[in-house]
């Protein structure tokens, strides 16, 4: 076991490789972390390989080849305007995981940040931080989502900025939690008796030993993103056409469903997958690398 | 009891407020010009000015905030801009379909829920318990929209055996597959704590004296272990009927139902402002108050609960 030690500190580049090691050591006792880390590696690399992997465009309208059932040339079939439906998956992982990854590192900054200072300076500032984080929590669902896509606007930017205005505060109350503990240790107590200033005890001391528990939750917060943001397309509130993403491809295939079921079943299919991918590797991190997440720590 | 509910309700009205006012802040300081978008093509100066001046937009923003406080004390929500209603109406016309839909949705998530976990426990280590498990895992991890097409394709158009969409004035075939459809996530979730909590009970004193005594398994589940593992579904039942009563927008818009999720898609994709601001703060004030409601109900119900230590 690495249990962080009292003073840990970032695991610098000369550990990335016993790290990748450690981690596959203990994924390998994990069947579901298994199952989990082979989805999300199939999705990803099929949304970066997307133009390699696809001989078509993703936009380009070829009315001979409209509605086609999936076969041989096209896995997944076409849709309305002769676009290949596998070809739009695959540049719809791009879309959606830049959406998720972009947002929660947004969320990761917004939320690690006011967690530090809430759980650090304690009183009046924690107050604030917390009782905003209430408020932002206090909203039922995708509710405040779809008020802040109505607000801005529906483009990409935008999907980035609310959902990571909506995710920081989840983040917030975990880091504060646990620096609550933190600050109470002896390391702590030693190095401010030195004389370190607030800003070095926060970033130097603290910071570290938030690391694990934000990135399993890194990774927990991304199939949701994942899954808000192609509700939000369904809608018609998130990407905008001919941007291929898999929540307007179900709402744009329900015309034809009768017809050509294809156009609404794969990307839902996908959307499932991937979310399933990030919440059973979530799970997996939590269990190997943070069993008592969200308490404490004594 | 009673100094903890108390102090659970004083909580609430400053959060209550912030959320009125973060509201408030989202629809009128973010960039975007409702009048703009409202007026669209038909676009002229004048048209522009007396609509700014009528839904005062000229006017500051604190005294817009302090108008917007005052009538909201009132109930008063405003005028839709497209209708000329007043949006309190239109919730009060939208908001019977939506409870209806939520019940069910309710009384399905626990029904099925419970008898899959009973049985599951029961059964556990068998094909079945791996199945509700793996189901579950799949269950949630499933778009509600997506779920909703699914249910549409096969009931609707492949067998024909129930309406596709619509209200169909309140009849029982029309409320099926929406509230399936919203009932899914929630049932899949009360199944797995149903089964981990009648688990957990089994090894209890109480069930192991149940049995010496000769009562047969599924008697001890349902009767005993059951019975004390009611508390967490509660709980869990409870939070998800607020986010029914909140967030069906998806489920009430694949499936056409006159709710209240589908009256706010409706205010957005015409940018009807007071409609938006109304729909949104009396759900998300209405899922506070299931959600206080669930607390207190549980503290009751549980003397184990140590109350006002929450935090």
């Amino acid at each position: 076991m690495s249990a962080p030690a009292a003073s840990a500190r970032v695991p610098s580049r000369p550990l990335a490789v016993p790290a990748a090691l450690d981690f596959i050591r203990r994924l390998q006792a994990h069947r579901a972390g298994i199952v989990g880390v082979v989805l999300v590696l199939v999705v990803v690399m099929g949304g970066i390989f997307a133009p390699w992997i696809t001989p078509y465009h993703p936009t380009q309208i070829s009315m001979d080849d409209a509605l086609l059932p999936p076969g041989p040339s096209h896995p997944f079939g076409t849709d309305a305007f002769g676009r290949d439906v596998l070809c739009r998956v695959l540049y719809g992982a791009r879309f959606s995981l830049q959406v998720g990854v972009v947002s929660r590192l947004l969320a990761l900054f917004i939320g690690t940040f006011l967690g530090l200072i809430a759980g650090y300076f304690g009183g009046k500032t924690d107050q604030a931080v917390m009782r905003l984080a209430d408020v932002t929590l206090a909203y039922p669902g995708l509710l405040l989502l779809i008020a802040v896509m109505a607000a801005v606007g529906p483009s990409r930017t935008a999907l980035f900025v609310s959902l990571g205005i909506i995710g920081w505060a989840g983040v917030a109350r975990l880091v504060r939690a646990q620096v609550l503990s933190l600050k109470e240790r002896e390391f702590v107590t030693a190095i401010r008796s030195l004389g370190a200033t607030h800003a070095a005890i926060i970033a130097r001391h603290l910071l570290p030993n938030v690391v694990t528990p934000v990135l399993v939750i890194f990774s927990m917060g991304l199939g949701a993103s994942i899954m808000a943001e192609s509700s939000m397309s369904f809608l018609g509130l998130g990407a905008q056409p001919p941007q291929p993403s898999w929540g307007s491809m179900i709402s744009s295939g329900l015309d034809y469903l009768r017809v050509a079921p294809w156009l609404s079943l794969a990307p839902g299919l996908v959307i499932t997958a991937t979310v399933l991918g990030f919440n059973l590797l979530g799970d997996a991190l939590r269990d190997m690398y943070d069993p008592r997440l969200g308490r404490p720590r004594r | 009891m009673l100094a903890y509910t108390v102090r659970r309700l004083l909580l609430f009205i400053p959060l209550m407020l912030g959320v009125a006012t973060i509201t408030f802040l989202l629809l009128h300081v973010l960039p975007g010009d409702p009048v703009l978008s409202m007026v669209g093509e038909r676009y002229d100066a004048e048209t522009i000015a007396r609509l700014r001046t009528e839904m005062r937009l000229d006017a500051p923003l604190y005294e817009r905030y302090a108008d917007y406080l005052r009538d909201l004390a009132r109930l008063d929500l405003g005028r839709s801009y497209v209708t000329g209603k007043p949006v309190w109406d239109s919730i009060r016309e939208r908001f019977p379909q939506t409870l209806r839909l939520a019940l069910a949705a309710m009384a399905i998530a626990v029904l099925a829920g419970v008898t899959i976990g009973v049985l599951a426990a029961w059964k556990r280590g068998s094909p079945f318990d791996y199945l509700l498990v793996g189901g579950s895992v799949v269950g949630v991890s499933m778009p509600v929209f997506w779920l909703g097409v699914l249910l549409i394709y096969a009931f609707s158009m492949r067998l024909g055996v129930l309406p596709a969409s619509g209200y169909g004035g309140g009849r029982i075939a029309y409320l099926l597959l929406p509230a399936v459809t919203l009932a899914a996530a929630s049932t899949a979730y009360v199944a797995r704590i149903t089964r981990s909590s009648v688990l957990d009970e089994i090894n209890e004193t109480y069930v192991k004296v149940a049995r010496a005594k000769g009562a047969g398994e599924p008697r001890i589940l349902v009767r005993h272990a059951l019975r004390n593992a009611l508390l967490p579904i509660i709980t869990v039942v409870g939070v998800d009927f607020g986010s029914y009563l909140s967030g069906a927008v998806l489920t009430e818009s694949i499936f056409a139902w006159p709710g209240l999720g589908r009256f706010t898609l409706d205010a957005i994709l015409k940018r009807d402002l007071p409609a938006i601001q109304g729909a949104v703060l009396f759900m998300a004030i209405l899922f506070m108050l299931v959600n206080l409601a669930v607390d207190l109900l549980y503290a009751r119900v549980d003397p184990r609960v140590k109350l006002g230590r929450s935090s």
